[in-house]
């Protein structure tokens, strides 16, 4: 648009220096600002468009990007031998991102408060498989890692064996599962209530 | 995870050392390829957190997960090792080396790649707490060795110049050959035929 006002001006210097017609020479710069003019509103037409299209293109990303979500459906307690539990978390995992997500570690995050004063969360490995140990334990770990499409989702167990040894007899303050994909993202919910399964 | 790069600046916390209080060594085939690892006995009165990760730790089913880093420290009279453990539990730590008393335990956990730590107090030692809960914490080669033999050559120099009057060039052998002593205590390792233990 700038070049366009220069020439425009640059044209109008010169048609007014010969010695033509005088008539001509306004003509033309009328012309030249017209045009000058219509390149200022095609160009700020165009930035319009183009701040649209990088708010679509933002919104692409963040539905490629979004992270998974975790709901818990249930949460049980199988006291299955004296001195530790097996707790197991049924739960669904939603996927909205375009993209597949890897779910690659679960984890049973137990908090307490030692007799010392001393606040520690350890985070407790799920199990892959029900041993002999669990073999009242009627439901089948997820299989890890566990793949979920795009725009998807799927639920399961995720079972955790805790020793009552963990917290020294200490009460349970709070328990968190977290799950994390392959690209270092994690999401957790916290459990509040299990489901006591007697033997 | 290793970290091979430029030494670099930082500032630690100071609440969170957790000073040497004790020191042996154990070997076991199975660790560390039977080489002697040094047994760190760690005044954790200041830290009982460091105390209660030990013990839950033999109490969660699988290894953890640490991050170690080495340093010098300012005054320069020792170095350090910083351990951030992820799991079972969160916690960060360092302990300090004084260079003269304790480089052998330096040396000791750079040959094996790895070092035990308990909980304890001043005249504790590993054979007579056997029953301690007690952590093996791999440390892999970072990038420190190259630093560390320089190093530890320049403080024994400056020592034994010190202690005896020598000019620093003349007492410099001397220097290399307690190095060489020390070398060679920490690269013993047991033989397969048999149990060792030391303190």
């Amino acid at each position: 648009m700038f070049v366009a006002v220069v020439a425009a001006e640059l044209f109008a210097e010169q048609a007014s220096s010969s010695s033509g017609n005088a008539d001509v020479a306004a003509v033309t710069a009328v012309v030249s600002v017209g045009i000058a003019a219509v390149a200022l509103l095609v160009s700020m037409s165009n930035r319009r468009t183009a701040r649209r299209a990088l708010v679509l293109a933002e919104r692409q990303e963040a539905r490629r990007l979004a992270p998974f979500g975790l709901y818990l459906n249930e949460a049980r307690r199988w006291r299955l031998q004296p001195g530790g539990a097996t707790l197991g978390a049924h739960v669904r995992v939603s996927n909205p991102a375009d993209r597949g997500v890897s779910v690659v570690r679960a984890e049973l995050h137990v908090q307490y408060t030692s007799p010392e004063n001393v606040i520690l969360t350890v985070k407790v490995p799920c199990v892959s498989d029900v041993g002999p140990a669990d073999d009242s334990v009627p439901v089948e770990p997820a299989e890890m890692p566990l793949s979920v499409g795009p725009t998807s989702a799927r639920a399961g167990w995720f079972l955790f064996r805790v020793d009552a040894a963990i917290t020294n007899s200490a009460p349970v303050d709070r328990y968190d599962i977290v799950l994390e994909d392959v690209e270092g993202r994690s999401e957790s919910v916290q459990i509040v209530t299990f489901s006591e399964v007697l033997r | 995870m290793t970290s091979v790069g430029k030494p670099r600046r930082a500032r630690v916390d100071p609440a969170l050392a957790v000073p040497v209080v004790g020191d042996g060594s154990l070997a076991q085939p199975e660790v560390a390829d039977g080489r002697f690892v040094p047994v760190l006995i760690l005044d954790t009165s200041r830290r009982p957190d460091v105390a209660e990760m030990i013990r839950v730790h033999g109490h969660v089913e699988g290894p953890g997960d640490v991050r170690c880093q080495w340093a010098t420290m300012k005054p320069p009279d020792g170095v350090a090792l910083h351990l951030t453990f992820e799991r079972p539990v969160d916690l960060e730590m360092y302990v300090p080396f004084s260079v003269e008393p304790q480089a052998v335990l330096v040396e000791g956990i750079l040959r094996a790649g790895a070092v035990w730590i308990q909980a304890g107090e001043s005249g504790d030692v590993p054979s007579r707490t056997l029953g301690v809960p007690r952590l093996l914490v791999e440390v892999p080669e970072t990038g420190f060795r190259s630093y560390w033999d320089d190093f530890l050559l320049d403080q024994l120099t400056r020592a034994i110049a010190r202690d005896t009057g020598l000019p620093r060039r003349k007492a410099r052998p001397y220097a290399v050959e307690v190095i060489s002593q020390l070398a060679e205590i920490a690269a013993l390792r047991m033989r397969s035929d048999g149990p060792a233990g030391g303190n």
